[in-house]
């Protein structure tokens, strides 16, 4: 008997300590915070925030919608407690998986927005970040979704299967840019998402990336110069395209597919400032023909390969010119490169990466394998059948 | 095991899940950077013969705990002043260990919750556990020991892809003070505090060498603790995990696998509550015999209640913020070494002479 009453003593005791309860809210006094978007504030103002939330519909027919709550603020704790004191929920951040920032707000430093996300523990450090180019963070959130009513979560879907598609966008998690702002060898790159028209409709769509000069933007690259950029960097996970301009009047293109790529750097330092020699190997299959080329034969095969390497060196060069002199970025991350595998030399330029970046020799080698030319060895020839 | 032994696996599968205890709640010390995995082998290897003297004194003493050696070699007076600052020390690091896992809990989970509950809840179960006798722990680790290991490999399997192994370099790069400073804390918290076990060893029912077993305990709990460390800098990076509280939690975190199998953090939590009770259990029994052997007690058992209320109410007490209670590691390890070094080593060589003495005469 003794014991039984000392067993209810305790499950009574565990009932009331049951620890969590303190933090217990009401799923209807709670609002779930699909995305951000930060963009400069307005009234004087530091930010303009702008909260995408979901709520599902009480009845059946209603489903899920969501909308978007704004407010201007100072500090981005302020925001969310100001739109908490107008709708009187609790926002909750666990399920928030997108956040963008502004062009505008970016150029004046996202050194701040990734120190609160990362430290508040509600919201996920595997946030993605994205920004938005040519217009306000916020007018990417209120973009009318085609699928489903959640904008943010179709943006988190556009980023992360792009990358496997089309070799797009790399990856981007909030911790991994907040160790790449705070590395001197590497500049931090981030997509850029921008609304098109599409049949006067506003369509989202990828735009490249957005390239940081430490927290502050600096300049983009469009998704041509992305996709030479993740060759570079050796982050072609499973495809690619490539297309060649093969002759003009009338234009002729040839596309390749690319299934594996992988990317060597070799830093030598013969010189004051060291030099790299970067050797692209690729693996392609021969996608689209316009010209008339009969691939059975060797010499076709080898005039195709070398049109793409000529064309991919001509790229990477190109790209690698604009990093140096307009964007004066190193986007490549030579220099945390060199802070890995030789520390001593890193010693010795890390203090002026900047401006060592630009006076660095890069060469750039491509090989190209082509493994195939799809299920077809000719092409079609027009009107040629005699 | 009914009549208060427990067997010499039980004492090993206790002092691993001991080890591994605070230890990644607190993160280990990042002063080395990317190197960090290398201080805490270093700091293993710097324990292994503080381990040794500690299987020599259970050897040379067995059924005997520190504190029957203590009144032995110092005598009534300086044995009983001894065993107070000893009860000190293990009581304070009850404390300090509560402190840490509410803390843990309260930072990472459950933020309104306050700190005492999750304390009392810890240190009833300990007291429970002293109650029914040492043996409950003894069978209780070797149970949870492959949960805590099956939780661990499925952890790092499954965050396999996210490693990225270019942030360990570059490797031992003129790095050596940041290392061994990082060596000499991992040494004092938490290898060295193995000078619990001896008193634990006094109970162990064994044939086995006491010294093989403490050297086993350490080794195993060593090489997880590197793994560990090395898993958080391949995943998240520097600097941001020398930023982060809890990088074992967060590393867990990253895994999203699918959609489906993401989130999966939470089972951190479950190896950090088994590592909990088990370490604060452990610095309870010590205290207990300890309190015991200076009142003159007949049972071990009958301090436990005071002495575990005591823990908890220190355990609030002794931080402001979760800032204090990570810059103490720095504070700890200047006044560990007393307990954890001197005393052991003056008990065992005073002993040796002894023993010398008695088989000549």
């Amino acid at each position: 008997m003794r014991k039984r009453v000392i067993l209810l003593l305790i499950v009574c005791i565990n009932v009331f300590m049951l620890t969590g309860c303190w933090n217990y809210v009401e799923i209807n006094q709670q609002m779930n915070a699909s995305g951000i978007a930060i963009d400069v504030g307005q009234q004087g103002k530091k930010y303009h925030l702008s909260i995408e939330v979901i709520s599902v519909g009480m009845k059946a027919e209603e489903g899920i919608s969501a909308n978007v709550l704004e407010t201007d603020s100072d500090t981005l704790f302020e925001g969310i407690r100001d739109l908490m004191a107008m709708t009187t929920k609790k926002l909750y951040f666990g399920h928030c998986k997108t956040m963008i920032i502004g062009e505008k707000a970016a150029k004046n430093g996202i050194a701040e927005i990734i120190d609160v996300t990362l430290r508040n523990h509600e919201v996920r450090k595997e946030l993605d970040i994205a920004i938005s180019k040519g217009c306000d963070a916020k007018d990417i959130l209120l973009t009318e979704g085609i699928a489903t009513p959640i904008m943010s979560y179709k943006i988190y879907d556009l980023m992360n299967t792009s990358v496997k598609a089309v070799g797009g966008a790399p990856k981007t998690k909030a911790y991994l840019i907040f160790n790449s702002i705070q590395s001197e060898g590497v500049c931090t790159v981030i997509p850029a998402l921008q609304i098109g028209n599409v049949q006067e409709k506003k369509v989202l769509e990828l735009a490249g990336v957005a390239v940081f000069d430490n927290d502050k933007l600096a300049g983009f690259l469009d998704k041509r110069e992305t996709e030479y950029l993740s060759f570079l960097n050796n982050k072609i996970e499973r495809s690619g395209l490539l297309t060649v301009k093969v002759s003009e009047n009338p234009d002729l293109f040839l596309s390749y597919e690319v299934y594996k790529s992988k990317t060597k750097r070799d830093l030598q330092f013969n010189e004051d400032v060291p030099s790299v020699n970067i050797t692209v190997n690729t693996s392609a299959i021969i996608g689209e023909v316009e010209t008339e080329e009969d691939f059975s034969k060797p010499e076709e095969v080898e005039k195709v390969k070398q049109l793409l390497e000529k064309n991919m060196e001509e790229n990477f060069t190109k790209l690698i010119d604009r990093a140096q002199t307009k964007l004066n970025c190193d986007i490549f991350g030579i220099g945390a490169q060199l802070q890995r595998d030789n520390p001593e030399m890193w010693g010795k330029y890390k203090d002026n990466w900047d401006g060592t970046f630009k006076k660095v020799k890069i060469n750039v080698d491509c090989k190209v394998k082509i493994t195939g030319s799809g299920i077809e060895n000719g092409t079609v020839k027009k009107g040629q059948l005699k | 095991m009914i009549d208060g032994k427990i067997s010499g696996k039980q004492a090993t599968h206790m002092m691993i899940l001991f080890l591994l205890g605070s230890s990644l709640v607190t993160g280990g010390s990042m002063v080395a950077k990317q190197d960090s995995w290398i201080s805490i082998l270093v700091g293993m290897l710097m324990a292994l013969p503080v381990a040794v003297i500690y299987g020599n004194l259970c050897k040379i003493a067995p059924g005997k705990d520190i504190f029957d050696m203590v009144y032995l070699v110092f005598g009534k007076i300086g044995g009983a002043i001894i065993t107070v600052l000893f009860c000190l020390y293990t009581i304070h690091l009850g404390a300090l260990v509560i402190r840490n896992f509410t803390e843990y809990f309260q930072v990472v989970t459950i933020p309104e919750t306050p700190l005492a509950v999750t304390a009392i809840c810890i240190a009833l179960l300990a007291y429970y556990n002293i109650t029914k006798g040492i043996e409950v722990l003894g069978r209780g680790a070797v149970f949870m020991m492959p949960i805590v290991l099956t939780v661990i490999l499925v952890l790092s399997l499954l965050s396999l892809k996210y490693m990225n192994f270019d942030n360990l370099k570059p490797i031992f790069n003129h790095n050596l003070k940041p290392i061994l400073t990082g060596a000499y804390t991992v040494f004092t918290f938490p290898f060295a505090e193995t000078v619990m076990f001896i008193t634990v060893f006094s109970v162990v029912d064994t044939k086995k060498n006491p010294i093989k077993l403490f050297l086993i305990g350490i080794l195993f709990s060593g090489v997880l603790l590197a793994i560990f460390v090395i898993v958080a800098i391949t995943i998240l990076g520097l600097p941001f995990v020398a930023y982060l509280y809890f990088p074992s939690y967060a590393s867990a975190g990253v895994i999203d696998l699918g959609n489906f199998i993401s989130r999966i953090e939470v089972l951190v939590s479950w190896n950090y509550i088994i590592f909990g009770v088990i370490k604060v259990t452990v610095c309870l029994f010590v205290s207990c015999k300890g309190v015991a052997k200076l009142f003159k007690l007949k049972n071990y058992k009958v301090p436990a209640a005071p002495i575990v209320t005591i823990m908890v109410v220190m355990s609030l007490l002794v931080f402001e913020s979760t800032m204090q209670m990570f810059g103490f590691l720095d504070v700890y390890k200047i006044y560990a070494p007393f307990f954890e070094v001197v005393i052991p080593f003056t008990l065992l060589v005073a002993l040796k002479i002894r023993a010398k003495k008695q088989s000549l005469g």
